[in-house]
């Protein structure tokens, strides 16, 4: 019996490791499908320079597909002692989306609208912001106070470029038209900040500790609901009215039912006399 | 000749005297509800020092009104007359009664003079819990029984009828070692106007009547 116990307690927790498993799995289908556009947010930059020719395999055709190392971490983080923040995927930096699909940045007309600011030195490289694009929450790049982390390649005029460009994103466009049908390429995070935040601020935990209850709950439930019927059985068998102590509180046990069966023994022998019929004693 | 009329006794019934066939007891009316409760507390006790909780647990449910109305059940589908009768065949005065009227096909009756007589019962009481059944408990019920002027029918060396007289009885109820006394007065029965055993009836021997016929 403690064995079998020890088996359903053995197989609830594998269903458990199984179905975190595929929780973070799909969990890092997203944070793998959002790395690209990371990469979308870094193309501009690269894209000035020299394109790669395997860049052309693009991970937006990869849609829901499941990136396995990525998968892995993940959840290697998740049941690892020490998470670690891991070093931006090689697939996903190296993932710009090709020239063709990104159209580069527009220059606005030589008259700016007023909230822009002209700071650099070149005023037709401002960027169009694109009003239906809003920051990606718990994104470094959205708070005020926080300073994006650029890559040291950018020069000061491409750092303005993207401060203002945040800026703007937050204002209505003063004119519409020129940027209506600006490409999605305002933010730009960094893939280590993505990766991260999958794994630190994702609920994961309380999942975890959520099922790893109800599993024991389930356990437990088992164990009372199998367990009273064999100890009481060797209760009685035994005499040892210790096992009825684990018996659960909740199983109502059948009443003991009671027979009783007559035997006798042969009566003593009477010692009397015998009168008429009919007559009195 | 022969057993009174039925009618006969309708007086002696007024008077809190119990009417019977054969001889069924209440037990009720011979052993009292503290004695029960006496003894279903000694059984609980003996029985949850020797046996196990679940047995103690099943005994404190017995209780003294649960055991008395198990025994008393039983008892009063139990005709004692039959039972008693087996043990009257050690008379060697009836014995000679019986072998004068072995070649007689009818009947032969005759009034036995007043007489003690004492007869142990043993109810045994099971107790069943998820489709186990515990160790009997074996009590003992002795009847002390006084008769008076009982007529019996004797045929072929058989006692084949009774009936008639009274019979008073006391019973002492026991569990092991323990007694638990009724505290009550003797309980008197009258007996119908006959029982008739079934053929060929209680043999008469100056034995025990292993063999004897008792429905």
């Amino acid at each position: 019996m403690q064995r079998s116990h020890k088996l359903q307690i053995g197989h609830g927790l594998l269903l458990v490791a199984w179905l975190i498993a595929g929780h973070d799995i799909a969990y890092a289908q997203t944070a793998g499908t959002a790395a690209p556009t990371t990469a979308d947010q870094q193309a501009p930059q690269q894209s000035s320079s020299a394109p790669t020719p395997t860049t052309t395999s693009a991970p937006k055709d990869s849609g829901i597909k499941v990136d396995p190392v990525q998968a892995a971490k993940t959840i290697y983080n998740i049941f690892g002692k020490k998470k670690k923040q891991q070093p931006p995927q090689p697939t996903v930096q190296t993932a710009p989306i090709p020239q063709a699909e990104i159209p580069a940045p527009e220059p606005v007309a030589a008259t700016p609208a007023p909230a822009q600011v002209q700071n650099s030195s070149t005023p037709k490289t401002v960027f169009a912001p694109k009003p239906s694009v809003k920051p990606i929450a718990n994104s470094p790049i959205v708070q005020p106070n926080k300073k994006p982390v650029t890559p040291p390649s950018q020069s000061p005029v491409e750092q303005n470029i993207v401060q203002e460009t945040v800026q703007q994103s937050n204002v209505a466009p003063a004119n519409s038209s020129a940027t209506a049908e600006t490409p999605p390429t305002l933010e730009m995070v960094p893939a280590e900040e993505i990766v991260s935040t999958s794994i630190n601020s994702g609920p994961d935990w309380p999942w975890i500790a959520a099922l790893l209850a109800l599993a024991a709950l389930v356990a437990t439930g088992l164990k009372w609901f199998f367990y009273p019927k064999a100890h009481l059985d060797l209760e009685f068998e035994t005499g040892d009215s210790r096992l009825i102590s684990v018996a659960s509180p909740f199983v109502t046990l059948p009443d003991a039912t009671f027979d009783v069966e007559f035997e006798w023994g042969f009566p003593s022998a009477p010692n009397f006399t015998l009168l008429p019929a009919g007559g009195q004693s | 000749m022969g057993f009174p009329k039925r009618t006969e006794f309708h007086a002696f019934a007024s008077r809190g005297t119990i009417m019977n066939e054969g001889l069924y007891v209440d037990l009720g009316a011979l052993v009292s509800q503290q004695a029960f409760d006496d003894a279903a507390a000694t059984i609980s006790a003996q029985q949850g020092e020797e046996g196990g909780g679940r047995m103690k647990r099943a005994l404190s449910a017995l209780g003294g009104s649960k055991l008395a109305s198990l025994m008393a059940e039983k008892l009063a589908q139990i005709d004692l007359l039959p039972l008693f009768a087996k043990a009257w065949g050690g008379s060697p005065e009836l014995r000679a009664e019986a072998e004068k009227s072995a070649a007689d096909p009818n009947p032969k009756f005759v009034r036995l003079g007043k007489f003690e007589q004492i007869v142990e019962l043993f109810p045994i009481v099971k107790i069943s819990v998820l489709g186990l059944t515990s160790q009997p408990l074996k009590l003992s019920l002795t009847l002390e029984a006084e008769f008076d002027a009982v007529e019996v029918g004797l045929a072929k060396g058989h006692i084949v009828e009774a009936g008639g007289g009274v019979c008073q009885l006391v019973a002492l109820l026991r569990y092991g070692q323990f007694s638990f006394p009724a505290g009550l007065p003797p309980v008197e029965f009258k007996l119908g106007s006959g029982r008739k055993f079934e053929q060929p009836g209680i043999k008469i021997t100056g034995k025990k009547a292993e063999d004897s016929t008792v429905d």
